[in-house]
């Protein structure tokens, strides 16, 4: 039947021999995604209705981890504060590093000799951004670091930043932005220097000033590379783990101020054993990314200027 | 070089402008933040505690303690750690580098129906966090009983190596000539041959960059290591130096040392592999 069918198939032999060779040549991708991509999504989403904890067989619970997610007096509350914390660290680190990145881009693009030396300064902290760097930035911003050494100086007692409560988010959001700026500079520098001269030649030609220049042609036409800074980099907040495991050695403390979503489900598989309900937490996560991502990509329609 | 001199001679003195010294001075500032601390973090390493509780803003100590070091050694496997992580690094790159070459020379290349579809695929795992995969790979790893090995963290890389992988060397095979590919099938070639003899040496500048950037992320990788290497014996740099923060808290002399070890291979990639850095950062610039 299938010979049938493959003989009376409309495309040329040869077309179909590349055909064969295109699914073989992927194949390594398919599998991949097959096992490491969609399998686990799959398994994680049965998960979420069970309760189980690697010993003895998975038991059947229906809605009940889902129950416990929205139950704020019980479980549910250590997973909104997980989720408020990571919301409130990427929604002011991500526009930070944005922000900042565009601006270092811009100065980086002028004529600057000894361009390579600062750019590859720039670009030092993302390539050895981790461990070491969360470790570093531990002794810096201690109780007795450096940076409140330096605030005694000018008679300011500076807060043990990664000890106390009030302190802690701010202190991984400026490791974030500290880290994650350098990359996205690059990027945006990769962005402007595609940027046609003539284009912003004739607008200056025209009587458009520095601002008008920046906001009438720079900034759309480096709006594909922001939208796509954006998208990475609120996928990476959303993700955040490193830093709070190291500085809250993996408690996400203190007073779970530090607990990032990622951490959370971390926890609740290594530390409770409780894959059913952290499951629940990984799919909310994974809806939560996936509506993220969506409504960017149709708010992008409205600001991103595709010059194709 | 002489009309140059000349042509300079010409502008008459050299006076920088206030614009441009602002310019050279802010981005000097900024240089400074970003690279300072890891100097701060070189010459901490070498001092005594006591030198570190009083005078931590000499950069570097009166006495450089390199027993430091040697205490370090001692009292953690850090030769041990330091040789996992090479030696999954090094295997997860040959993976990501191979693999992620192959399916893009199907993506690039080849042509056929689903090639959209499959491509819309690499690029909707971007969006998948590996945070929300973890509960049943770990338990699966676990079953099979192969955690505190290698395999769990280099095998997916042979399988695909990485949507952003693929994504890039696509991108670089379709702006190589399609001429010769032609040619090569006219001539009787296979497309294995053809991938290997002829398109995989054109893409040695692209293949480059991923294998720098993915040693680097191999390198840095600090969750999967933390689940599947749990054993202190076989885990990797990162994992147990996340240890030492919590382990050796107060004793910054020894937690200064392990981070400055566990950075030397990559500052050393970084200044080695420069030319390669700025060209993937311009290549991943290319977008469509």
């Amino acid at each position: 039947m299938s010979r049938l069918r493959s003989l009376f198939a409309p495309l040329p032999l040869l077309q179909r021999n590349e055909e064969r060779w295109f699914w073989l040549f992927i194949a390594p991708f398919l599998a991949g995604f097959v096992l490491f991509a969609l399998l686990p999504l799959i398994a994680s989403l049965a998960l979420s209705f069970m309760d189980w904890n690697l010993r003895g067989t998975p038991k059947l619970v229906g809605l009940e981890n889902y129950a416990d997610l929205v139950n704020l007096e019980g479980k549910g509350k250590l997973v909104l504060k997980a989720f408020s914390n990571t919301a409130m660290i990427t929604m002011i680190a991500v526009p930070l590093q944005l922000a900042i990145g565009m601006a270092f881009a811009m100065l980086l693009n002028q004529k600057v000799r000894g361009m390579a030396i600062y750019r590859m300064a720039f670009y030092l902290p993302t390539v050895v951004s981790g461990v070491a760097t969360a470790a570093l930035w531990t002794w810096i911003l201690g109780t007795e670091g450096l940076l409140n050494k330096g605030l005694d100086l000018i008679g300011v007692a500076g807060p043990a930043w990664f000890n106390e409560p009030e302190s802690v988010r701010w202190g991984i959001i400026f490791m974030l932005v500290w880290a994650g700026t350098g990359g996205m500079t690059l990027i945006f520098l990769a962005g402007l220097q595609q940027i046609s001269k003539e284009l912003l030649e004739a607008a200056e030609c025209d009587g458009a000033g520095r601002i008008r220049r920046f906001f009438s042609v720079t900034l759309p036409l480096l709006s594909p590379t922001l939208f796509f800074n954006l998208v990475i980099g609120l996928i990476g907040g959303l993700s955040l783990f490193t830093e709070p495991f190291v500085i809250s050695g993996g408690a996400g403390g203190p007073a779970n101020e530090s607990m990032s979503v990622a951490l959370l489900i971390y926890r609740l598989l290594i530390r409770n054993l409780d894959f059913g309900f952290g499951s629940a937490v990984a799919w909310l996560l994974t809806l939560v990314v996936m509506l993220l991502t969506v409504i960017n990509f149709r708010l992008s329609k409205r600001w991103v200027f595709y010059d194709n | 070089m002489t009309t140059r001199l000349g042509a300079d001679s010409r502008r008459g003195p050299q006076i920088i402008s206030p614009g441009r010294l602002a310019l050279y001075g802010t981005l000097t500032l900024f240089a400074a933040l970003f690279v300072l601390p890891f100097v701060w973090q070189l010459g901490g390493s070498l001092k005594t505690p006591a030198e570190l509780a009083t005078g931590s803003f000499n950069l570097f100590p009166a006495d450089p303690q390199w027993g430091n070091y040697a205490e370090v050694f001692r009292r953690a496997p850090i030769a041990t750690w330091f040789a996992n992580s090479v030696v999954i690094a090094v295997l997860g790159t040959l993976g990501a580098t191979l693999t992620s070459a192959f399916c893009a020379y199907g993506f690039a290349v080849l042509r056929a129906r689903g090639s959209r579809l499959a491509f819309g695929m690499v690029l909707l795992t971007i969006l998948v966090p590996y945070q929300v995969l973890i509960i049943p790979e770990y338990i699966v790893w676990a079953k099979l009983g192969l955690t505190n090995t290698p395999i769990p963290l280099v095998l997916p890389w042979f399988l695909g190596g990485g949507a952003f992988n693929i994504f890039l060397l696509r991108q670089f095979m379709l702006g190589l000539p399609r001429d010769m590919v032609d040619a090569a099938r006219v001539d009787g070639a296979g497309e294995l041959q053809i991938f290997r003899r002829i398109i995989l040496p054109m893409c040695a500048p692209a293949l480059a960059v991923v294998a720098v950037f993915h040693f680097i992320f191999m390198w840095n990788d600090f969750l999967r290591p933390l689940l599947y290497l749990q054993d202190p014996s076989a885990t990797t740099l990162p994992v147990g130096l996340a240890g030492f923060v919590t382990r050796f808290a107060r004793q910054w002399h020894l937690l200064l040392a392990g981070s400055a070890i566990a950075l030397a291979p990559l500052v050393i990639i970084f200044a080695l592999a420069q030319r390669v850095i700025a060209r993937g950062i311009s290549v991943a610039g290319v977008r469509k």
